[in-house]
């Protein structure tokens, strides 16, 4: 596992590469998108694991912080949308220097699904396959969640909230600052924003009956895509801040995602 | 401000980012932070991030840092137990910064378990002259737990009630050598040796801040408890002691943070 740094030296992204196991490898990489703010915190370790896996089974991985995210250069206010999507593009193009030219699956969860799908509509030949698990097709139900989040986290966390923060301010996500430029990103993340989205072969991973999952299904076969739909459902909270009383690496997760990305390659 | 991410420790194992200010060298002493609990390095809601950077831009390097296997560390070949391991861990991070950084004096800062960890290696490491604890160990008085009832009358009554319901019905259901892993494996000295072990701290030369949050209610709660529960020590009036109501446990909203960031920075200028 090789921690580094990427990218123009006025926005360096943080980036992990696991390098594929010698005995086993594959000519096949893949490229984890974290969610946004507090799920990128609570996938961390998730992430983690599964990058371990897929390395073992011979397969490059890159874990990488989007701008003004994570260990990655620039404020929480620095990060949005369109920033994110290229920076997944450069992520891109690292990995593929470093596995040397394998093709290359790309795995985005929630808001980290739906940047990797925008990207793909930028660069659809790039990503070998493009995997999504709950991408998020509505912004504003997503900052109505996130909202909602946040009150539940200081609940949680004061137990009686002090009256200064009984109002929570329209720029804040549990813990994360959202700039005018997000925010007003996330209000046009709407499923019509999201037609011309295409890949060589595209999965989708949700609970069954997942609102957002079947507008990119639907936008992705409008394009041609190959779309294959896996219902998984889960007990885990993205945005918990602890792990509570769910598994913070979802081991069945993990799982499902491993066989997708790399068929029959469980170490 | 230049962050560099790192690999260190005897295996390699351990994982984090070296924070140096811009421009001119570092100041003689440089910053440990820590992880709390299972949060990776960048701390909740990135504060470790937020405070390196104000830290580097006061001049002071930092390392923030994942605990073998924690985060992005891997689990080092080792037959230490997970609290002296976090000691080796820190004093890994304290030879990796004397040898990139050229600094030999460190203030180690941490939440929660970060601020355990941090306790136990003031106490086996020289090197350490500051202190830095974010809910660490509270020792409530009889008036936390007279303000622990008024306080949560002013709440609204559910908020009140439910905590205090919760951990009932959980006490009831676990049995009594579980309850330090159901507070989160947290086994906190006695009050004595607490003492005992701060006032050798202090007459070390150690400087230690000791922040309470508005999440400690039911064990601290006003501003003078800490000098109170330790009246008669002679650290009481030398540790800095700061209850801070409007900040929470994981340092959530974004006022808080600042608040957070504005107190360390403050201290911090004990050690420039």
């Amino acid at each position: 596992m090789t921690p580094f740094r990427f990218g123009p030296s006025q926005r360096q992204l943080f980036g992990i590469h696991h390098p594929a196991s010698p005995g086993h490898a594959r000519r096949t990489a893949a490229l984890l998108c974290n969610p946004f703010g507090q799920e990128a915190v609570r996938t961390h370790r998730m992430f983690r694991v599964l990058a371990d896996r897929l390395a073992r089974a011979g397969v490059h991985v890159l874990r990488f912080d989007y701008h003004g995210t994570g260990d990655s250069s620039g404020d929480d206010t620095d990060g949005h949308l369109e920033a994110w999507r290229n920076d997944v593009l450069l992520a891109h193009q690292e990995l593929h220097r470093r596995s040397m030219g394998a093709a290359i699956t790309w795995v985005g969860a929630r808001l980290g699904a739906t940047i990797a799908a925008l990207a793909a509509r930028q660069s659809p030949d790039l990503p070998d396959h493009l995997i999504l698990w709950e991408p998020l097709a509505d912004g504003p139900a997503y900052l109505g969640a996130m909202a909602e989040h946040h009150r539940h986290a200081l609940v949680q966390s004061f137990g009686v909230v002090p009256s200064v923060h009984q109002h929570t301010p329209s720029r804040e996500a549990m813990g994360f600052e959202l700039s005018d430029l997000l925010l007003e990103e996330f209000r046009h993340l709407t499923p019509a924003s999201l037609a011309g989205i295409q890949a060589r072969r595209a999965t989708l991973i949700a609970p069954p009956h997942d609102h957002g999952t079947a507008v990119f299904a639907d936008a992705l076969r409008a394009q041609g895509t190959p779309v294959t739909t896996v219902n998984f459902h889960h007990g885990f909270d993205w945005a918990s801040e602890e792990a509570l009383n769910t598994a913070l690496v979802p081991h069945e997760a993990v799982t499902l995602l491993a066989e997708h990305i790399v068929p029959a390659a469980q170490p | 401000m230049n962050e560099i991410p790192v690999t260190f420790g005897a295996e390699r194992h351990l994982i984090g980012t070296l924070a140096l200010p811009e421009g001119n060298p570092p100041a003689r002493t440089a910053f440990v932070l820590l992880n709390a609990g299972v949060v990776h390095r960048i701390g909740p809601h990135r504060i470790n991030v937020k405070l390196a950077r104000h830290l580097a831009g006061l001049g002071f390097a930092s390392l923030r840092f994942d605990l073998s296997g924690q985060g992005d560390s891997r689990v080092p070949v080792s037959t230490l137990d997970f609290a002296q391991q976090a000691v080796a861990d820190i004093r890994a991070a304290m030879d990796h910064l004397a040898r990139t950084a050229d600094v030999h004096r460190f203030v180690i800062a941490g939440i929660c378990s970060g601020a355990d960890n941090g306790w136990n290696t003031a106490q086996a490491d020289p090197r350490v002259v500051g202190l830095c604890m974010l809910d660490g160990y509270a020792y409530p008085t009889p008036k936390t737990r007279w303000m622990r009832y008024r306080l949560r009358a002013r709440g609204p009554i559910l908020s009140a009630v439910l905590p205090w319901l919760r951990r009932k019905w959980a006490a009831l259901r676990t049995p009594k050598e579980d309850m330090v892993q159901a507070e989160g494996g947290r086994t906190p000295p006695s009050r004595e040796a607490y003492a005992r072990t701060m006032q050798s701290l202090v007459d070390r030369g150690v400087e230690v801040c000791v922040v309470y949050t508005g999440s400690m209610l039911s064990v601290y709660n006003y501003a003078e408890q800490y000098r109170e529960a330790f009246a008669g020590h002679g650290f009481a009036t030398r540790v800095r002691s700061e209850y801070q109501p409007n900040i929470d446990h994981t340092v959530t909203p974004l006022s808080a943070q600042q608040r957070l960031l504005g107190l360390v920075g403050d201290w911090a200028r004990t050690f420039a």
